[in-house]
């Protein structure tokens, strides 16, 4: 049998290597960096907004790359590397960020998102590595794992458009004058943020000075409650599925993206046994690569782009990665 | 669970008795060895057969080595355990410290016997079955302490019914529909039940690094059985159909680590043998597929009429051959629970068995096995009686009729009455394939 290159591992070498730059890159932070070399690269002007907040301050300067990520604000020093989408939808309308500021990475990032799909969970977002790292420690500790209710389940699959939707309003809704909730701008201010569980978990892991939950008003009360119950979803990751990942707005924002983009999974129906392997070893219990059984196409908002199921699949050839028609990898038969 | 509840519950046992004489017996025990013996001699008149298979000859023909092996092997504490079908989940069974034994049989003499104690209408496997272990033709059957019965098709679950008069039965609940996620959910918990069942027998849990050790330990023994299939998709083919049921079957009894290593002897011969440009068959012998009804040994009579014919058979999707080792685990963490959702996936989902309500799948693996092995026709072997089968043969012949797939129906007995006439409707069947060309 062929030695077949194993995508698991692909995968893992690159959320580790985005963990560490998305958590850690801060302390690659280089001052000597001459801003007039490179074009459209300023500091960057919400930076002020953001210390009322009382974001903790590490370095004077920041600097903003043409990586396409926004990092964490919660993070500090490290906001050289763009590491969050949202920031698109939340910040860049209610603060007036200038068009040359982020154009560029907007571009890249939605380039991305037309090439990969949801590819942001799976492969590089260090909250999904955080997850799977846990589901690791599990594995190590030979523990069980734990099957979570159907009706929670279904519970989030229903709400969660809605919930991203209803936080894009509430985050543009702060400027809108005639709303009336320009009164609670200091409250509501990035709704996304306050309920991240990245928000003190990040810090945490990067060493700093983690920023607690504020309850000093009924908003802010609210919106603790709610990052509390969803930094407690991350945690659920440990019994082995990941639950955050199926409510994380910046998710939900590329899933949009996941049925048209140019990397595409194909299942042979003919070969398929159906033996549910690939059902069983979805992190995100997605079963439309299980189920469908007469298109080729089996692409689905839910996916993660991650391969596990091409890569733990028996048959040969029976699910293929394709790209712009051209094959990049399939699933073979392992005899271990 | 109660003890109730485990055993097979039988408030009504009849004591007939199947009124055959000392003498009887002793004839239909010589019957079966000269059968047995008479089939491989027939096998062993095909050229260039591979020599690595003379262990399996040997071992099929004479089990008095495997019975005293099992003797020891109980004596020492350990339990036998019956099995039929292929959805006995033997991982579970190994790992508890017990060896699974097949009980399915395919012997004319024994199923008029049978007949007094199961009706005359049932197809024959289940009739030879009974009465060749009730009998005691089957010196492995007075060994086993449970025969465990799924209960795949009508027959085998009355089949539970009467054997538990003489035996200590236990049924697996098997799912009619297994398309809708109850249905699987209910079979894990029948797996987790037969777990319990086990443990009770032997006294002792089933451990994680046991399970997991057998796991791997049957997941090569998939591996070997695949490589041996895929020899067959090449286009001089050096070990024949009926060569494959011969090894195949012998591992209805076969210790599982003695066979894999005899099974890589084999298969490291028969890769030497094309590199020799020794072969069973050449390019221009048409290739055949076999499906429908289990063949089981000794009942070779329609792969012997095929392939004494001048034909090949290069595959099938029997439970007694090419599906019996076909299915892998595939594990993503080593959990109890993980291990026995992945067994019962393994033995429901993809098992290629006409009882579940819809036939789709087994077309899917009957074309791909068509598209695979580059085969020209399909044999489609009923057992007269065995209703699930001929159910879908109607919708299959509707469909190869439109791919253009030659097919055709064989009905038949275990009974040699009809091999003459089976004979000329093959030989005109592989006739017709040449002409095709």
């Amino acid at each position: 049998m062929k030695k077949k290159l194993n995508i698991t591992l692909l995968r893992r070498i690159s959320q580790i290597f985005f963990f560490a730059l998305l958590v850690y890159g801060g302390f690659l932070y280089l001052p000597q960096i001459n801003t007039d070399i490179i074009p459209f690269i300023e500091s960057n002007p919400d930076v002020k907004k953001i210390e009322s907040l009382e974001a903790p301050q590490g370095y004077t300067e920041v600097f903003d790359t043409y990586t396409p990520f926004r990092t964490c604000r919660y993070l500090d020093g490290n906001r050289i590397f763009r590491a969050c989408s949202l920031h698109y939808f939340t910040e860049v309308p209610v603060y007036g960020v200038p068009l040359y500021d982020f154009l560029p990475h907007f571009l890249i990032i939605i380039l991305l998102s037309f090439i990969f799909g949801r590819f942001f969970c799976g492969w590089v977002c260090p909250l999904g590595s955080f997850s799977d790292g846990l589901n690791g420690i599990r594995k190590m500790l030979g523990l069980e794992k734990m099957k979570l209710p159907e009706k929670f389940l279904g519970f989030i699959k229903k709400t969660k458009t809605i919930w991203t939707v209803l936080l894009f309003i509430l985050a543009i809704a702060i400027i809108v004058p005639f709303i009336g909730l320009t009164a609670f701008q200091n409250e509501l201010f990035l709704v996304s943020c306050q309920t991240c569980p990245a928000r003190n978990l990040f810090p945490l892991l990067s060493l700093n000075k983690p920023n607690w939950f504020q309850f000093d008003h009924p908003i802010t009360i609210t919106l603790s409650i709610i990052g509390i119950i969803f930094l407690i979803f991350l945690f659920f990751g440990f019994f082995g599925k990941r639950i955050w990942c199926r409510f994380c707005p910046n998710g939900i924002v590329q899933s949009w993206f996941n049925k048209g983009c140019l990397i595409v999974k194909e299942k042979d129906n003919q070969k398929c046994t159906k033996c549910g392997i690939c059902k069983r070893c979805c992190p995100m219990d997605n079963e439309t690569v299980f189920k469908e059984k007469n298109k080729k196409n089996v692409n689905s908002k839910d996916c993660i782009n991650c391969f596990t199921c091409v890569d733990k699949c028996p048959e040969d050839d029976c699910l293929k990665v394709k790209f712009l028609g051209k094959t990049i990898f399939k699933s073979r038969y392992r005899d271990k | 669970m109660e003890e109730k509840e485990m055993e097979f519950e039988n408030r009504y046992p009849f004591e007939a008795k199947i009124q055959v004489n000392e003498e009887k017996v002793r004839e239909i025990r010589d019957n079966y060895n000269k059968i047995s013996s008479f089939n491989l001699e027939r096998l062993r008149k095909v050229k260039n057969r591979a020599k690595s298979i003379a262990y399996f000859e040997n071992i099929l023909l004479n089990k008095a080595d495997r019975i005293k092996e099992l003797k020891e092997f109980k004596a020492r504490g350990g339990k036998v355990i019956g099995v039929f079908c292929i959805h006995v989940p033997e991982e579970l069974i190994y790992a508890s410290g017990c060896v699974p034994i097949r009980m399915s049989c395919g012997f004319y003499d024994t199923i008029a016997p049978a007949e007094e104690i199961i009706p005359k209408n049932t197809c024959p496997l289940i009739k030879s079955s009974v009465g060749f272990n009730f009998l005691k033709i089957n010196p492995l059957y007075e060994l086993c302490d449970v025969v465990i019965i799924p209960t795949s098709c009508d027959g085998k679950k009355k089949m539970a019914d009467i054997l538990s008069n003489y035996h200590r039965v236990w049924t697996l609940e098997m799912p009619n529909d297994r398309d809708i996620d109850m249905s699987r959910e209910k079979w894990v918990k029948e797996i987790k039940n037969l777990k319990e069942k086990l443990e009770r027998l032997t006294g002792k849990k089933i451990g994680k690094k046991n399970l997991k050790e057998w796991i791997k330990i049957l997941h090569k023994r998939t591996a070997v059985a695949r490589e041996l299939f895929s020899l067959r998709k090449n286009k001089k083919v050096t070990i024949n159909g009926r060569d494959s049921y011969l090894v195949l079957q012998t591992a209805f009894f076969d210790d599982p680590i003695r066979w894999i290593n005899q099974v890589e002897k084999l298969v490291n011969e028969l890769k030497a043998n094309i590199q020799k440009n020794i072969f069973v068959a050449g390019e221009s012998v048409p290739r055949i597929i076999i499906t429908g009804s289990p063949l089981i040994w000794p009942n070779m009579k329609v792969l012997h009429t095929i392939e004494e014919s001048g034909a090949i058979v290069v595959a099938d999707d029997s439970c007694a051959c090419g599906q019996y080792f076909y299915n892998p685990i595939e594990l993503e963490d080593w959990s109890m629970k993980a291990m026995i959702e992945a067994i019962g996936d393994k033995y429901l989902l993809p098992v290629v068995c006409p009882i579940f309500t819809h036939s789709d799948d087994r077309i899917d693996r009957l074309l791909e096995l068509k598209e695979q092995y580059k085969a020209e026709g399909v044999v489609y072997h009923i057992l007269r009686l065995c209703q699930v089968f001929d159910f879908e043969y109607i919708k299959i012949s509707k469909l190869f009729e439109k791919k253009s797939i030659p097919i055709i129906k064989i009905e038949t007995e275990y009974s040699e009455e009809d091999a003459g006439q089976i004979k000329t409707r093959i030989e005109a069947f592989i006739e017709m394939l040449e002409a095709r060309r």
